[in-house]
Order: C-alpha cells, then sequence, then structure tokens
C-alpha cells in the first residue's frame, strides 16, 4: 500500500493490538506547535473526514520497509513546561528542517515499549513534506521521557536534549493550568510507581511535583550517559549556540536571524509576542505548591545543572 | 441482509473497495481532494464508485464520516 501523503494521526488500542488511523497531509508543512494541531486542522476537511482509514501496526512496518522516512537528526525531551516548544519552534524555522512535536501516535506507541513499533512510527512521521528538508527532529511529549532509555536504544546514535527550568516555575505553571499528565488518571499514574490509593491521597501539589520529579530522575540517570542538558535560562541563544552544536548543525547567520525572529512571539501562541513570566510565575505559587517544589524537584534540578555545569566546562 | 452499525454489509464492503482506489490511485484522489464541502464530496464520491460498480449512499457515507470524527475527538479518553 502507497501510504506517501498519509500521515499517522492516532492510536487506538485493541485486543488484537495497536489500530492506526491515518489522514491525508499531503505536502502540508508542520508549522503548527505541535503535530496533533496540523492533524486537527486537516482532519476536519471533508476528504479527511471520510477518507481517514484504519489500518494494523503490521502496515506501518510494511510502510517503514517499503518507504522510510528520514532518519532522526535530533531528539528533544523534557519536563514539560520549560521552554521546549521554543527550541522546537526555532528548529522548525528552517526550511530543511522536519520537526515533529508532541506527535500523539509517537508518544503513544513509545508507551508500548517496542522498539520495531517506535522505529516504524519514527520513519512514518519522517516523511519530507515540501521536500526541501534534509534534518529531522522529535520532540516528544514530556511523559515520554520516562520512556528515554527505550529511545536511546532505539537510536543509539542520534542526539538528543533535555530540556529543563526551575521546578518552582514549572510546577506553578501546573497548578495554575495542569497538562493532561498533571491529572491523575488521565495517562496513568505519571510515571509514579505507588499505588494507587496512594497517589490519589496526594495533593495536587505533591502529585505534580512527583511526576516532574520522575521526568527529572530518569534525564539525569540517562544525561550521566549522553544527551545535552539545556536549562530555560539558555534561550533562546543557546538553540543556536549548545543545541546546534550538539545537533551538529553548522548555522548561517540568516538562518540564526530567522530563529530570533520565531524566539520573539509566543511558542505555542505564535501570533502573540513573548513576554518573560519568571517572576509572575514565583510570585503567583501557592506556598504548598512553592514547598513541594522545592522539597521533590529542587534536588534533581541540582543534579541537572551540576551535569550541564560540567558539561560545559568540559568536564567529562 | 446483514447489517453492520445499521448499514448494508454490501454497502460497508463497497465503501472500503473504494476507499482502498482513493490510497492507491492518486488521480482518483486529486480529484475528490478538490471538493470544499461534505455535498459536493459525497455526491462526487458516489458517482464515481456507482461507474465502478460500487453502490453506497449519503446516508452510509454521512456516517462513516461522522464515525471518524468522533473517533479523533474522543482520543483523550481512548488512550
Amino acid at each position: 500500500m502507497n501510504l506517501a501523503g498519509w500521515v499517522p494521526a492516532q492510536i487506538e488500542w485493541t485486543a488484537s493490538g495497536p489500530v492506526i488511523s491515518w489522514c491525508w497531509l499531503g505536502e502540508t508543512p508542520l508549522t503548527d506547535p505541535f503535530y496533533d494541531n496540523t492533524i486537527d486542522r486537516v482532519i476536519g476537511t471533508p476528504f479527511n473526514r471520510l477518507f481517514t482509514h484504519r489500518t494494523g501496526i503490521d502496515a506501518l512496518g510494511r510502510w517503514h520497509a517499503e518507504s522510510p522516512g528520514l532518519e532522526p537528526s535530533g531528539l528533544i525531551f523534557h519536563m514539560s513546561r520549560c521552554g521546549s516548544t521554543l527550541v522546537s519552534r526555532m528548529l522548525a524555522a528552517l526550511p530543511d528542517h522536519l520537526v515533529v512535536s508532541e506527535a500523539g501516535p509517537l508518544d503513544g506507541i513509545a508507551k508500548a515499549g517496542r522498539m520495531d513499533w517506535l522505529r516504524w512510527m519514527v520513519s512514518a512521521l519522517g516523511h519530507r513534506r515540501t521536500g526541501r528538508e534534509s534534518r529531522y527532529f522529535i520532540k516528544f511529549d514530556s511523559s515520554t521521557t520516562l520512556h528515554l532509555p527505550l529511545v536511546r536504544q532505539a537510536y543509539p546514535d542520534v542526539p538528543w536534549i533535555f530540556v529543563y527550568r526551575d521546578p518552582v516555575e514549572v510546577l506553578a505553571s501546573h497548578m495554575n493550568d495542569p497538562s493532561a499528565a498533571m491529572m491523575r488518571g488521565v495517562i496513568g499514574r505519571g510515571g509514579l510507581d505507588l499505588p494507587a490509593g496512594e497517589v490519589l491521597a496526594m495533593t495536587d501539589a505533591e502529585y505534580r511535583a512527583r511526576v516532574l520529579a520522575r521526568l527529572c530522575e530518569t534525564a539525569v540517570h540517562e544525561l550521566r550517559q549522553s544527551g545535552l542538558p539545556l536549562n530555560y535560562v539558555q534561550l533562546p541563544d543557546g538553540v543556536w549556540g549548545e543545541v546546534a552544536a550538539h545537533f551538529g548543525i553548522r548555522l548561517a547567520e540568516a538562518e540564526i536571524g530567522a530563529m530570533k525572529t520565531v524566539a520573539q512571539f509566543h511558542a505555542k501562541h505564535p501570533k502573540s509576542r513573548f513576554q518573560p513570566d519568571e517572576e509572575c510565575k514565583r510570585s503567583g505559587i501557592a506556598p504548598e505548591a512553592r514547598k513541594a517544589a522545592e522539597r521533590l524537584v529542587r534536588p534533581l534540578y541540582n543534579d541537572l545543572e551540576t551535569l550541564r555545569l560540567r558539561r560545559s566546562a568540559g568536564v567529562p | 441482509m446483514i447489517y453492520w452499525f445499521g448499514t448494508p454489509m454490501d454497502s460497508k464492503a463497497d465503501f472500503e473497495r473504494f476507499r482502498a482506489m482513493v490510497v492507491s490511485e492518486p488521480v482518483l484522489r486529486e480529484r475528490l481532494l478538490e471538493c470544499r464541502s461534505d455535498a459536493e464530496l459525497f455526491s462526487l464520491v458516489i458517482a464515481l464508485a456507482r461507474d465502478r460498480g460500487l453502490i453506497f449512499d449519503e446516508t452510509d457515507l454521512s456516517r462513516i464520516a461522522n464515525q471518524n470524527r468522533r473517533r479523533w475527538l474522543e482520543r483523550w479518553t481512548l488512550a
């Protein structure tokens, strides 16, 4: 089956395995902050309403064998609400970059723990959209950080980064507007190896701080072996600096200019200008949430900072 | 007659055959992609399918379109 122009839109889990829904994207570039935004925009067209079709996971494997997509050039993991979307938007500013940001089908398949399925999905999403793309970057959902070992195993030679931010600022954002991963039961237990009763008995602040801690803990463990830690405070310059170097990209002045232009706008709402919000987040957080961030996440943030500073000082 | 969610099995099978053609035939697909409304698309699909000996009607197509849309909207509950 020739699936050129069709992309995985979603995964459903059935008793006989995952089922992939394919929708028509044609040559539409992935210009939205998130992959699912693009799918949401195209899946409502008359054509897709009728011809979105479903296949088993084997069709994904056959498509990979027949027509593999680009090999990834760089992978982006993060703790959420930390500037990772700005990183992906800045990379996407260059026309020879294909950037897939938090694609639901990819993050979904990663949770299955099957390396072959993961590779097939990465391949299906890695087809050139405009024909000009020569590099392919993937930003995963924050929860996929828990599956970093599997992704590293699947792509041992692909450079990756972990983006993080001061835990008080991150938790403040989730207390104000929690992501799905921060709501108990929406996406499992956030990777917490705790009984359901214990998870349900926690305050929101403690639960969300523990999920953030779990993500950072996984990242710290993996960063001791490879990868680049990137702190929010390094943005945006760090993208054309450390990140570009780590991903092996040599940028022309005009390309850095294109990235700088993107960085002037809010990464998730690109029609609005970016406004710094550190002070607002720090002053707006409730004392209980601040304490949870300091107690549960701060020690791991400090570990990430140690790793980053050692790396920038050239200490192995 | 066997029914599938209220749709005669024959029309479902016919639509699946037509859908496979849409996936594999770029010229057919390009023609359908030009349609800007469900009404325009449905009438063209029914006519082109009939030319190929495949029979289904607007009710079948509405049901399929709604099912696809619902599946996308309910993706969080399916996770």
